[in-house]
C-alpha cells in the first residue's frame, strides 16, 4: 500500500508511531524553512538574472560556475507570482541540544508529497481510533489551499490557468509520487512528447488531432530534471523533451514551476554559504542552519516501535524529509512529512504529525474550520479534454493488457487443472487431448516454439515450460510478464479511478510472486484470485471512469485482445479433427476457458460437441466471451471514436473481419480436409485471416492515436 | 628556443601595444556584415526550431551600428535576447510547411583598433592569474578558468602549455607564442574534422578547422590557470562587383566566406587579448566579434531542430560577406 509496492521492491517497514511534532516547535521549524525558501528564491532570481552575488565575497562562485546543473541558456526567465519558485524540499534533523538543522534541499524536483500522503492514509487506517482522537493538522485541506493559490497564479494575464503535471514515468517509485502530486494539484499528468511549443503558446497534443493545436497549457509543474527538458537549448533528453520550452517560459507562454535550472540551488558549497548569503540578501540571520560538511551533529531521538520486536517503545534517530510550497500567503509548510530512521538498524519509516495547539490559533487549522462558502467568483475549468497521445496509449493497452492477464490465467488454470486428469487416464484420446491443450498454451500466448518442442512425456520438462509461462519475467507472452505491463499501463489511472486499484495490484503482485516454484500456495488458488483481481479491476474501470473517449479507447483494446485470443483459442483446440473420445476432453477444456458450459447445455441437450460449441462461441452475441459480442461491442465503440480525416481506416479492417465471421458456419469450417487423424480445417486458415485483420485494426487505431507522425532532427549543431 | 620566434623560424606575431601618441591610431572601419545560411529539404518539413548567434555583439572595440535577423519562410515567431554572456541570442519558429529556410543577418557595425598596455603584456604570465585579478575584476570571469562541455584540461594539453608558459615569461610573448605554435604545428583542414571532433581527437591529428584550433588554445591557456574564452566571429572579405555577398577571402586569410573562431585571453591589467591561431595572428580590424562563451557549445552561430517526415535530407550553403563600407578602406 505504499510507494515500494508500484516500484516491486520490497516495501519499506512502516513504524506505528507516528513522529510527533508540537505546534510550538512546528511553527520554529516552518519559519525557518519558510526563511530558506525565500532565501533561494532570491538567489534564483540572482543566479539567473544580474549575478550580483558574484561581486560578493561570500558566494561560492567557483563552485556555481562549475554547477552542471547551473543552465546557463535559461536567462532572464519572468516572474508570474511573487516568487520564482514553487516547491522545496528539505531533509531536516532535530539534534541533541534541541535544534534543528538541514541537511539536504531537493529544489531542482521537489519530491515526497505522495509518500506523506500514503504514508498517513496507511497509518490512519491501521490506528483509525488514535489518528481521530489526536489534534493534528490534516493534509488534504493544505492542498486544497495549494490547489487554488497555483490557479490564481497562473490566471494572470487573463489566461485560463491550467496547469499539467510532466511526470516521467521511466522511475516507477518517482511516478507513483508525481502521480500523486497531479491528482492532489487536479493537474493531468502528461509526458513531453503530449506538448508542443508554437508561437505564443504551450499546447496539449491530443491524441489523434495532428492539425488541431490543442488545449494551451499555463503552467507546467515539471517532475522532471531541467536538464531533460529542451532539446534545443538544454541539450540532447532520453525524454525527447519539449523543443522550445526555454524560449516558451522565457517569453511567458508558460510558467515552469519549479523553474528551469532551478537544481543549482542544490549546489553543496552553496548550504555551507547560505549563513552569510542570508544576512547580505534577506538581511536576516539564517534560521536553520547546515552542519559543516563531512560532520553530522549528535541526533535527537524519537519515540520508535522495537526493530528487535520488543513490546516496549524505543527512542531511534530521525530524519524528516518536509516540503514547502507556494500557497495563498506566501510559501507554507506541509503540515507533516516522512520520518526515516537513520540508526544501525532496519530502515524505518514514520508519519510526521503536527499537533495543533489547545487555543487552535494555527492558520491553517482556521482555515479548516472555516465554512464551507464561496468566497468570490468560482471559476469552472473548461472541460478537461486532457486526453493525451501517452495517456490513451495507456488507456489502450490497459486494455489488452487486462485481457491478455484475464484470458492466460483462465487458460493456464483449466490446462493445468486437465493436464492432472488427462495424466491418470489411460489410452491414446487423453494424451491427444493433452498434446492439442499443451499446444494451444502455447499458440495463444505465442509463446513459440513452446510445448511444440516439448516431450510431453518427460512430465519435469512440462512443468518447466508451465513455470516459465507463469513467472518468467523475461519471457513476453508469460503471465509475469503480461503483468509487469498491465501495472505499467495502470500509472495513468491514478487521475480517473478511484484508489481501490492500488491494492489489487498489489495483491495480484504477492499472488503471483507466491506461484513461482518453491512456494506452497496451491496453483489453482492462486490462478483464481489472480482472475478475480482482474474481475476487481475491470470492475472498478467501469464503476468509476468518466464514459469519454478514454473509456472507449480501454474498451477497444479489450475487445481486441479478447478477439484475438478466442480465435487463437478455437484455432489452437478445434482446427484438426480428433477422435471423438479426444475431442470430448477438448471441448470441454474449451468450454471452461470460455466459460460457456452453462450456455451451451441451456442451447442444446447433447453432449459437448466441436461443432455446436464453435457455433455458440462464434455467433450468440448474448454470450460475453463470444466472438460475436466484441465485434458488435468493438463497433459501437468506434463509431463514438472522433472521426477526423474521412479515411475510413479503422472501419475496413473491422468491417472485413465482421464480414468474414458473419459468414462463416461452424459446420463448414470443421470438416476435415481428408480423412486422417489430426486432419486440418478450414478453421486454420479462416482463424489465421481473422487474426491479420484484428491486428490490423490494432495497428490502425495506435497509428490514428498515439503515434506521432513526425520525426524530428538536429540541424547546424556541428555545422562550421 | 629564442623568445622572440617560434618552431618555424619566423619572428613571433607582434603584440599591439598602445603607444603615447594617440594621433598615430588608425581609423576606425566600418563594415556591412551579412551572414546568410539557407536549408533546402528534398521534401517539406513540418516545423523548424532554430538558435541562433548571428548578430555582431558590442566590444571594446567595436559598436554595433544597426542589425537585423530575418527569416524566410516568414517565423511564427523570432525573439532575441542577451544571453548569459551579453551576446544576442536569435530564437526563431518556423511553423507549417516548407522546404527551405534562409536566416540572414546584416549588421552595420564599427570596428576601432586593438592596442594593449605594454605594462601588462610584458609582466609574467603568472600575474595574469586569479589570484593577482584584484577586486576590480568581476568575479563571474572565474567561469573562463575551469573546465566547460567541449573543454578539458589533459595531459596532451600540458604538453603544449609547457612549451608556452614557462615560468616568468612575459604574458604578450606567451600569447604569441601559443598562437604561433599553433598555426605551426596544425594542419587546417577543413575535410579532416567537424567541430564535433573533440580536443583530444584535435590534438592526437593536430589537424582540425578554427573552431579546433580556438579550442586548443582556449585549453592551453586554461590548463595554466588563466582565464580564456571561445570568440565567435567574421572575418573581412573582399568587395564582389554585382552586390553579392563577397565570399572572396582577403589577405590569404583562412576562415573567411564562413563564420570564424578565435580565443581571448584575459590580463586584468588591460583587458581581453584575443589571438587568432589559425591565421598566426594578434586580432585587429580585420574581425568583426559576434559572441563569446566557454567554448563552441554555447556560440553557435545557427543550429536547430527540424520536425518533418523521417530521412527527409537537407543541403545546406552559407556565405558571408564583410564588407567595409567606405572605399578608402577596402
Amino acid at each position: 500500500m505504499i510507494a515500494a509496492d508500484i516500484s516491486g521492491s520490497s516495501p519499506a517497514d512502516i513504524d506505528p508511531v507516528p513522529a510527533v511534532i508540537d505546534a510550538e516547535a512546528w511553527e520554529e521549524l516552518s519559519a525557518g524553512l519558510i526563511q530558506r525558501v525565500r532565501l533561494l528564491d532570491a538567489l534564483y532570481a540572482d543566479l539567473y538574472g544580474p549575478r550580483t552575488v558574484f561581486e560578493t565575497d561570500v558566494a561560492p562562485t567557483s563552485e556555481l560556475l562549475a554547477d552542471p546543473s547551473y543552465l546557463r541558456p535559461v536567462t532572464g526567465m519572468p516572474r508570474h507570482g511573487a516568487h520564482h519558485l514553487f516547491a522545496l524540499s528539505c531533509t531536516v534533523m532535530r539534534t541533541t541540544d534541541d535544534t534543528w538543522v538541514v541537511l539536504d534541499d531537493t529544489v531542482d524536483v521537489p519530491d515526497g508529497a505522495g509518500t506523506a500522503l500514503e504514508m498517513r492514509r496507511a497509518l490512519s487506517r491501521c490506528a483509525p481510533g488514535l489518528y481521530r482522537s489526536t489534534p493534528l493538522r490534516r493534509l488534504h485541506p493544505f492542498f486544497d489551499g495549494i490547489r487554488s493559490a497555483l490557479h490564481q497564479r497562473t490566471r494572470n494575464d487573463g489566461r485560463a490557468g491550467r496547469p499539467v503535471v510532466l511526470a516521467d514515468d521511466s522511475d516507477p517509485l518517482s511516478a507513483f509520487d508525481h502521480h500523486w502530486i497531479a491528482n492532489l494539484l487536479g493537474a493531468p499528468v502528461v509526458s513531453a512528447n503530449d506538448l508542443q511549443s508554437g508561437s505564443g503558446t504551450l499546447a496539449l497534443r491530443l491524441p489523434g488531432l495532428d492539425s488541431d493545436p490543442g488545449d494551451t497549457v499555463d503552467a507546467l509543474i515539471r517532475l522532471v530534471p531541467s536538464h531533460q527538458l529542451d532539446p534545443l537549448d538544454l541539450g540532447p533528453t532520453p525524454l525527447g523533451g519539449i523543443t522550445g520550452l526555454v524560449e516558451a517560459a522565457r517569453c511567458g507562454d508558460v510558467e515552469v514551476l519549479n523553474p528551469l535550472g532551478a537544481g543549482v540551488l542544490e549546489n553543496t558549497a552553496l548550504r555551507t554559504a547560505l549563513p552569510d548569503l542570508c544576512r547580505q540578501i534577506l538581511h536576516e540571520d539564517l534560521v536553520l542552519r547546515s552542519p559543516a560538511p563531512g560532520t553530522l551533529p549528535e541526533p535527537a531521538t524519537w519515540l520508535s516501535t522495537d526493530p528487535g520486536g520488543g513490546d516496549d517503545l524505543v527512542k531511534r534517530p530521525l530524519q524528516l524529509h518536509l516540503l514547502v510550497i507556494a500557497g495563498e500567503d506566501g510559501f507554507e509548510v506541509l503540515p507533516g512529512g516522512v520520518a526515516r530512521t537513520v540508526d544501525e538498524d532496519v530502515e524505518t519509516l514514520k508519519d510526521v504529525w503536527v499537533t495543533v495547539p489547545e487555543t487552535s490559533a494555527a492558520p491553517g487549522r482556521e482555515r479548516e474550520q472555516q465554512p464551507a462558502l464561496l468566497s468570490g467568483p468560482l471559476h469552472v475549468l473548461a472541460a478537461p479534454s486532457a486526453m493525451t497521445r501517452s495517456t490513451g496509449s495507456d488507456l489502450f493497452w490497459f486494455g489488452r493488457y487486462l485481457e491478455r492477464v484475464d484470458s492466460t490465467t483462465r487458460l493456464l488454470r483449466t490446462v493445468m487443472d486437465s493436464v492432472n486428469d488427462l495424466r491418470s487416464e489411460r489410452g491414446p484420446a487423453p494424451r491427444t487431448a493433452l498434446s492439442v491443450l499443451l499446444g494451444a498454451v502455447t499458440d495463444v500466448t505465442t509463446t513459440f516454439p513452446g510445448f511444440h518442442e516439448v516431450d510431453l512425456r518427460d512430465r519435469e520438462a512440462v512443468q518447466t515450460e508451465l513455470t516459465g509461462l507463469l513467472s518468467d519475467l523475461g519471457r513476453p507472452g508469460s503471465l509475469a510478464q503480461s503483468f509487469t505491463a498491465l501495472t505499467y499501463t495502470t500509472r495513468t489511472l491514478r487521475d480517473l479511478v478511484t484508489d481501490d486499484v492500488w491494492p489489487v495490484i498489489a495483491r495480484m503482485r504477492s499472488r503471483l510472486r507466491s506461484l513461482e516454484p518453491g512456494n506452497s500456495v496451491p496453483l489453482e488458488q492462486g490462478l483464481s484470485e489472480i482472475i478475480d483481481s482482474c474481475l476487481t479491476l475491470s470492475g472498478a474501470a467501469a464503476d468509476a471512469m468518466p464514459r469519454n473517449l478514454g473509456w472507449d479507447l480501454t474498451e477497444v483494446g479489450r475487445k481486441i485482445e479478447r478477439t484475438l485470443s478466442l480465435l487463437a483459442l478455437v484455432r489452437a483446440t478445434l482446427g484438426r479433427r480428433r477422435t471423438r473420445a479426444a475431442e470430448a476432453r477438448i471441448a470441454g477444456a474449451v468450454a471452461s476457458v470460455t466459460e460457456s458450459g452453462a450456455s451451451y447445455r441451456r442451447s442444446y441437450h447433447a453432449a459437448l460437441q466441436p461443432e455446436l460449441l464453435l457455433d455458440l462461441l462464434l455467433t450468440d452475441a448474448t454470450l460475453p466471451r463470444s466472438i460475436a459480442f466484441q465485434l458488435d461491442r468493438l463497433d459501437a465503440v468506434i463509431d463514438r471514436l472522433p472521426e477526423v480525416s474521412p479515411t475510413p481506416e479503422l472501419r475496413a479492417p473491422l468491417k472485413a473481419v465482421r464480414a468474414r465471421v458473419e459468414g462463416w458456419s461452424a459446420r463448414e469450417l470443421l470438416r476435415p480436409l481428408d480423412e486422417s487423424e489430426g486432419a486440418a480445417t478450414l478453421l486454420l486458415e479462416e482463424a489465421d485471416a481473422a487474426i491479420a485483420l484484428l491486428r490490423e485494426l490494432a495497428t490502425a487505431v495506435e497509428n490514428r492515436f498515439f503515434r506521432p507522425s513526425e520525426s524530428t532532427s538536429l540541424w547546424g549543431f556541428d555545422d562550421v | 628556443m629564442m623568445s622572440d620566434s617560434s618552431r618555424d623560424g619566423r619572428a613571433l606575431p607582434e603584440v599591439p601595444l598602445r603607444t603615447e601618441d594617440s594621433s598615430a591610431d588608425a581609423a576606425a572601419i566600418d563594415y556591412q556584415v551579412d551572414h546568410l545560411t539557407r536549408y533546402a529539404y528534398a521534401s517539406p518539413v513540418t516545423r523548424n526550431y532554430g538558435r541562433a548567434h548571428v548578430e555582431p555583439r558590442a566590444t571594446p572595440h567595436q559598436r554595433v551600428l544597426s542589425h537585423e535577423v530575418t527569416v524566410d519562410p516568414a517565423p511564427a515567431r523570432l525573439t532575441a535576447h542577451t544571453d548569459f554572456y551579453g551576446n544576442s541570442s536569435t530564437y526563431l519558429l518556423v511553423d507549417g510547411p516548407h522546404d527551405r529556410l534562409e536566416v540572414r543577418s546584416r549588421a552595420h557595425v564599427t570596428v576601432t583598433e586593438r592596442r594593449y598596455g605594454a605594462e601588462a603584456m610584458s609582466r609574467p604570465w603568472e600575474h595574469a592569474l586569479p589570484e593577482h585579478w584584484g577586486p576590480l575584476q568581476s568575479g563571474g570571469s572565474i567561469d573562463f578558468t575551469q573546465p566547460s562541455p567541449r573543454i578539458a584540461v589533459s595531459a596532451a594539453v600540458r604538453e603544449v602549455a609547457a612549451e608556452v608558459f614557462w615560468p616568468q615569461r612575459p604574458l604578450g610573448e606567451c600569447l604569441a607564442a601559443l598562437t604561433a605554435l599553433i598555426h605551426t604545428e596544425f594542419t587546417y583542414d577543413s575535410q579532416a574534422t567537424t567541430v564535433t571532433s573533440t580536443l583530444e581527437e584535435v590534438l592526437a591529428a593536430r589537424h582540425g578547422v578554427c573552431q579546433d584550433f580556438a579550442h586548443v588554445g582556449v585549453a592551453v591557456a586554461r590548463s595554466v590557470g588563466l582565464a580564456a574564452r571561445y570568440v565567435s566571429g567574421y572575418l573581412r572579405t573582399a568587395r564582389t562587383d554585382d552586390g553579392a555577398l563577397g565570399t572572396r577571402a582577403v589577405d590569404q586569410m583562412i576562415g573567411s566566406a564562413a563564420s570564424h573562431a578565435w580565443l581571448s585571453v584575459l590580463s586584468p591589467g588591460t583587458g581581453w587579448v584575443d589571438i587568432d591561431p589559425t591565421n598566426r595572428t594578434f586580432v585587429d580590424q580585420r574581425f568583426v566579434t559576434t559572441a563569446w562563451g566557454r567554448d563552441y557549445t554555447d556560440v553557435p552561430p545557427l543550429k536547430g531542430i527540424v520536425v518533418g517526415p523521417p530521412g527527409a535530407g537537407s543541403s545546406l550553403d552559407v556565405a558571408v560577406g564583410v564588407v567595409p563600407l567606405t572605399d578608402a578602406d577596402n
